[in-house]
């Protein structure tokens, strides 16, 4: 999501700065230097030494993107090196890939890796391609096998999405794929924001048995296969995928470290920092560096299915007397966005849905295990919410107050709780991998104050 | 990307050629229809003023349909592990879903979540990781009395 881009009405209302108002004025009162000082904050950093198992990250501007004027807020971007399988020689580096920990699979525009003959995923039907969603839009592209270098840490022969930002050669999107994107498929850095996304969320695969058995009834299709000269989506038709050949999540696939990461970001006050630079971890208890702290927060997301489906891969928020099932952390969500239901809610900005009280208010939730497990594991959280006008006044890039209410949500919404990138700032936040060591019966998060 | 009007021309089309477009304000005989299409298993539990359809797919996956005493779908709410095709589920409220989702969907990057809100329906969705959960309903047809906490994720 998007810094909203403010209007000349809400730019004079911000920096007026004085004056009374009547019952439908609001009058937001930014503190600090005023009109003529720098708009830009000072960078924040966490020291960073590469090692075997660690990767540098960073929340900066990134690509411009082409849907406002103002830049990216708290997207988390690093490099990452995509290299022919077993051919150190032949690799291309990317810049400015988004750190995701709330989907799975590397994702990389197609034009960025083209002076590499990366072999595709292929079935006997031909090669795959994926259509992969989001709640709205959505990523088309062909899908490849590459070892991929995070740091010094490797996924050999991983399967991955080339993201289709070619618009005359290849195969475009089909329709179905369309429609799954909501008519909105990102195919440009400017539309994404990055140049691809790195998925490294708490599961290994990016899509569940549908995929395995190719039966996408009542649903978008989410992997074709097209035959190889093939010229347009008509040729593709549905496939059913073998979990082995899945856009996977790239941790996961390390030979050893892959058990989950660790983000350790730089804390972020009052109205921000031009840029946070931090490190991501690869690894929880595999190396002296990556050893959870007995002083550690941990919550484990709930994984029951069938009978609790709401905490499914989520954990428990509770605000303001209300319980939030479907809750979770996230580096791919740019704020924390929540519903704030109380009698005295905290205030939105006038032309978005960004809060943005007078001052900032130090709040305060609980975070708990995602099922009803016994002893529950109940955390207390303490984030402040910033005036977003005020943020989105300076050109910085990362901000540790930023929150607002989901998009479109009025006051009967059903309440929500999305902790995003904010929650990272000034934590080491560790989150593990269902299924790999240590999280076997289901994954988990822990956090600890830097 | 589809030009709009290529792509309303390209929604007739799907219409007129989808017979099991089912699902929000449809009648209750429509969840046959949806059960084939998703392979599912159907289950039902009666209560005095609703019943409640489940359709459950083998993956774990389910929707479950809200009936009213007037034998139309009130309620729908999803949890997969897939992006549910939400033609069939929101029925007749799907073309002015779509239109909104478009709309907010032109922005650039990751979304998790998105709320459509018009005079009488209401659709949430979230998406996170592979899981899609979601609900809809019509304010219009909600029994006396229902509470929304009954469908609503918390």
């Amino acid at each position: 999501m998007l810094k909203h881009f403010l209007t000349g009405a809400a730019l004079l209302l911000a920096l007026s700065g004085c004056g009374g108002g009547g019952a439908d004025s609001t009058v937001t009162n930014i503190t600090g230097p005023g009109l003529n000082a720098s708009l830009a904050s000072a960078a924040v950093s966490v020291p960073f030494v590469q090692r075997s198992n660690n990767l540098s990250v960073a929340v900066e501007a990134g690509p411009s993107n082409g849907f406002s004027l103002t830049p990216n807020a708290n997207i988390l971007y690093a490099t990452v090196k995509v290299c022919v399988p077993g051919d150190p020689s032949q690799c291309q580096t990317i810049d400015h890939v988004q750190v995701d920990t709330g989907s799975v699979g590397l994702r990389v525009l197609a034009s960025k890796v083209t002076q590499l003959h990366l072999p595709a995923v292929a079935l006997p039907s031909g090669p795959v391609w994926e259509c992969y969603p989001f709640v709205i839009g959505g990523l088309w592209g062909s899908t490849a096998v590459a070892d991929v270098l995070l740091g010094a840490e490797s996924a050999r022969a991983l399967p991955i999405q080339l993201i289709q930002d070619d618009q005359g050669a290849a195969i475009q999107a089909p329709l179905d794929c369309a429609n799954a994107a909501n008519g909105q498929i990102l195919s440009s850095s400017s539309a994404m924001g990055s140049n691809g996304i790195l998925g490294i969320g708490s599961v290994t695969l990016d899509c569940g048995l549908m995929c395995l058995l190719g039966n996408y009834a009542g649903s978008y299709v989410q992997y074709y296969s097209c035959p190889k000269e093939a010229k347009s989506a008509a040729s593709c038709t549905p496939a059913a995928v073998p979990a082995n050949i899945q856009v996977y999540n790239p941790v996961a696939a390390f030979a050893s470290d892959n058990n989950g990461v660790i983000l350790t970001l730089p804390a972020v006050t009052g109205l921000g920092a031009s840029t946070a630079s931090g490190e991501l971890i690869f690894g929880i208890n595999t190396q002296t560096n990556n050893q959870l702290s007995a002083s550690a927060s941990r919550v484990r997301l709930g994984v029951d299915w069938h009978t609790n489906p709401d905490s499914y891969m989520n954990v428990t928020t509770r605000y303001k007397g209300q319980t939030i099932r479907n809750s979770y952390l996230d580096t791919g969500t740019n704020g924390l966005f929540f519903t704030d239901n109380s009698a005295t809610p905290t205030p939105r900005c006038s032309n978005s849905s960004w809060y943005c009280p007078t001052s900032t208010q130090r709040q305060t939730a609980t975070i708990a295990d995602g099922d009803n497990l016994l002893p529950q594991n109940t955390m207390e959280v303490q984030f402040n919410v910033g005036n977003a006008e005020a943020l989105f006044l300076t050109t910085n890039a990362a901000f540790g107050d930023l929150a607002g209410a989901p998009p479109s949500a009025s006051s009967t919404a059903a309440p929500s709780f999305s902790w995003g990138l904010p929650f990272f700032y000034g934590r080491r936040v560790y989150l593990s991998i269902w299924q790999q060591a240590g999280a076997v019966n289901g994954p988990w998060y822990a956090w600890s104050s830097l | 990307m589809t030009s709009p009007n290529r792509g309303a021309l390209a929604f007739l089309v799907l219409l007129t050629l989808n017979p099991a477009w089912a699902g929000l304000g449809d009648f209750e005989s429509s969840i046959q229809e949806e059960k084939v299409k998703m392979h599912a298993r159907h289950a039902v539990v009666v209560m005095p003023q609703y019943s409640v359809h489940e359709l459950q797919n083998s993956d774990g996956a389910h929707i479950q349909q809200y009936v009213g005493s007037d034998g139309r779908v009130f309620a729908v709410v999803w949890h997969t592990l897939y992006k549910p095709d939400l033609s069939s589920i929101l029925g007749g409220s799907y073309p002015a879903y779509a239109q909104s989702a478009r709309e907010s969907a032109r922005k650039a990057g990751i979304q998790r979540r998105f709320r459509h809100e018009s005079l009488d329906v209401v659709v949430q969705a979230t998406a996170h990781l592979n899981v899609f959960s979601g609900y809809a309903f019509r304010q219009s047809m909600l029994p006396a009395g229902f509470s929304l906490s009954t469908i609503a994720l918390e």
